[in-house]
């Protein structure tokens, strides 16, 4: 008995999830509908009119397809993206008047794969997707006819036993009720297959995204060395060179001026010591020695415990597996920058900060409870950031509305092996 | 005073056995590895160790890990911790096992052969040597509702002298101050940070742990 109410329950439950993701695509199946019929009829009635109107359905196709993209994304858990070549932007010639503009336009939208690709989805999606909506409300009215349909033959003199087809057909009903969820996937999966980024189209993007980070680390990298050179050339090499001067010179005075000899050996150890702190900071600044004995977990908790400001950290580390160095190097940096903003600027009582680390990535969040507002562009801390950052193909992200709070995150990935999408 | 070196640098460690030879105190054993220095520590049986903190084979933090270590098996085992750069954590772990006799300092202060000497002193008698550039760092982040708040800037510069191990003679002398205002102002700072009376060597420091830990 309770196996029968549980397994009505179930099935009950899942017509309800599969209508309801069925009808989720409903706005955009209509859409794509009116769209699908209003781009044929202009074609069909006028061809050279519906050329010129071209642009205009391609991107209302655009908004809707988007759309979907963003729907069945959510349905399927994986998102499905899409980067649109513009119709339109600086380089579009601007001074020609409007017809040159909307010739470029159209043979933009003509050039563009996107645009057939959206074109064939809107027929597709508005012919089957209608359907299947159209078909959520007729199965239930199906299910209710078939309960109903028994009282009324039973104490309805005079009624025909064809009224109770429905009760007849009722375990067809309930199965194709029972597999909507199933529906609701293939159709998502169609409209997601048809409405990917063509996979040539992703890599090229990426290509491109990957030589802007490969720039981004030789100029990240040789500015580093400059750096290097110069603190090494003005500092420490400066300073040996004149405690060797200092050296020598009391060397020659040691037995006929013991007292000026004396003063220049106690120089030269001052100078030694100026030397050993200057190479100390160069060191902090190139790869911190907590990161490199305890890693970067105890290197963050330090950081945090020395912040002005009380920092709550959690950390999340699914995996025993430190990342490389540099990527180390580059989220103790980050770390380091976010923490000292929050002091200087935020005028917080209070920030998180939370460390995901996995195989693959590493995510640092830092949050304030501070007064927002905070402008990337003010200062050159979170930009050198973003750079260094970047260059590991990583990603910051700030947000900061005037009031707060105040959101930084930082993506880095840190696998060793390549990893081109 | 019989000294055991921990450090694999040759150039260090040689320099350090002629500095400590030159002002008379006996180095026992140089050791390269914080494996040896855990296996023979006990029959050379020294006044005071010295360790660097990053020893062979992984170069990381061998040193202060082989000190807290050895202080574990040898409770009050005098220790002084050298590194070439500090990080108030190391201090906070060394100075957890209670009792004193340790030390963590920058190797740049062996350059003031007399400081350097009298901290190596006091580690050996069971009292402690933090660096004071681990106390800026603390005096620093300016914490909301920290015990630190509460002290008067006398008090703070007293803690500070008391927390790199200094006696209340010494603190006099460097202050310019009276012993016994000294005292007062360690008394204070003890009541501030809620420290219930206890020996003073303990209470001291607990009070300096407090500090490191705030």
């Amino acid at each position: 008995m309770g196996t029968g109410v549980d397994e009505v329950l179930t099935s009950l439950h899942r017509a309800c999830l599969g209508s309801r993701q069925l009808l989720s695509g409903g706005p955009t199946a209509l859409l794509a509908l009116v769209a699908f019929v209003l781009t044929a009829a202009a074609l069909a009635s006028s061809p050279p009119l519906g050329a010129l109107l071209l642009p205009v359905a391609a991107t209302a196709n655009r908004k809707v397809a988007t759309r979907e993209r963003r729907r069945v994304g959510r349905l399927l858990g994986t998102p499905v993206e899409y980067r649109y070549a513009p119709l339109l932007d600086a380089a579009t010639p601007a001074g020609h008047g409007y017809a040159r503009r909307w010739l470029t336009i159209i043979v933009r939208t003509l050039a563009a794969r996107s645009t057939y690709q959206d074109a064939a989805w809107t027929a597709v999606h508005g012919l089957l997707g209608t359907a299947l909506i159209a078909l959520v409300p007729a199965l239930w009215a199906a299910a209710i006819a078939a309960v109903a349909a028994v009282p009324f033959w039973l104490f309805v003199p005079g009624t025909s036993a064809a009224w109770l087809l429905p009760t007849a057909l009722a375990p067809v009903t309930l199965l194709v009720l029972r597999s909507l969820p199933t529906f609701a996937h293939a159709q998502a999966r169609l409209s997601a297959r048809m409405l990917a980024e063509p996979a040539q189209a992703r890599m090229s993007a990426r290509l491109v995204e990957l030589a802007e980070t490969r720039a981004g680390a030789l100029a990240a990298h040789s500015a580093e060395l400059r750096r290097i050179e110069r603190d090494l050339h003005d500092g420490a090499q400066a300073r040996l060179v004149s405690i060797a001067l200092r050296l020598a010179l009391a060397e020659r005075r040691m037995t006929s001026d013991p007292v000026l000899a004396a003063d220049l050996v106690g120089q030269a150890r001052e100078g030694a010591e100026a030397a050993m702190g200057e190479l100390r900071d160069l060191i902090r600044g190139l790869y911190p020695p907590i990161l490199a004995d305890r890693g970067l977990v105890t290197a963050v908790e330090a950081l945090a415990a020395r912040s002005p400001v009380p920092v709550t950290v959690t950390v999340d580390a699914r995996t025993a597996e430190r990342p490389p160095a540099a990527v180390e190097a580059a989220a103790y940096f980050g770390v380091s920058e976010a923490l000292a903003n929050v002091a200087k600027h935020s005028g917080a009582g209070q920030a998180t900060l939370g460390l995901v680390l996995d195989d693959d990535r590493l995510v640092i969040v830092v949050t304030d409870d501070g007064t927002g507002g905070a402008d990337e562009s003010r200062g050159t801390g979170l930009s050198g950031i973003r750079h260094r950052v970047a260059a590991f193909d990583g990603s910051l992200a700030l947000s900061s509305p005037a009031g707060g709070p105040t959101v930084l995150t930082i993506r880095l990935p840190c696998t060793a092996e390549a990893d081109p999408l | 005073m019989r000294v055991v070196i921990v450090e694999d640098n040759v150039l260090l460690a040689e320099g350090l056995r002629l500095m400590l030879e030159l002002e008379g105190a006996t180095v026992v054993a140089v050791l390269h590895t914080a494996e040896e220095f855990l296996t023979t520590i006990g029959e050379h049986a020294p006044d005071v160790t010295i360790t660097d903190v990053r020893l062979p084979p992984a170069f990381s933090d061998e040193g202060v890990r082989a000190a807290a270590e050895a202080r574990r098996r040898w409770p009050g085992l005098p220790v002084l911790v050298l590194s070439q750069y500090v990080e108030h954590v190391y201090s906070a772990e060394l100075l957890s096992q209670g009792a004193g006799g340790v030390g963590y300092l920058l190797k740049d202060r062996v350059s003031r052969v007399d400081e350097f000497l009298d901290a190596l002193r006091r580690v050996a008698s069971g009292g402690t040597a933090i660096d004071p550039e681990v106390i800026a760092e603390l005096f620093r982040r300016q914490r909301q509702n920290s015990p630190l708040e509460r002290l008067t800037a006398r008090e703070r510069e007293v803690l500070s002298l008391m927390a790199q191990g200094h006696s209340n003679t010494t603190i006099a002398g460097l202050l310019t101050l009276t012993e016994r205002s000294v005292s007062k102002h360690i008394g204070n700072i003890f009541t501030k940070f809620d420290l219930p009376p206890d020996d003073s060597a303990h209470r001291r420091v607990r009070a300096v742990l407090t500090f490191l830990n705030s």
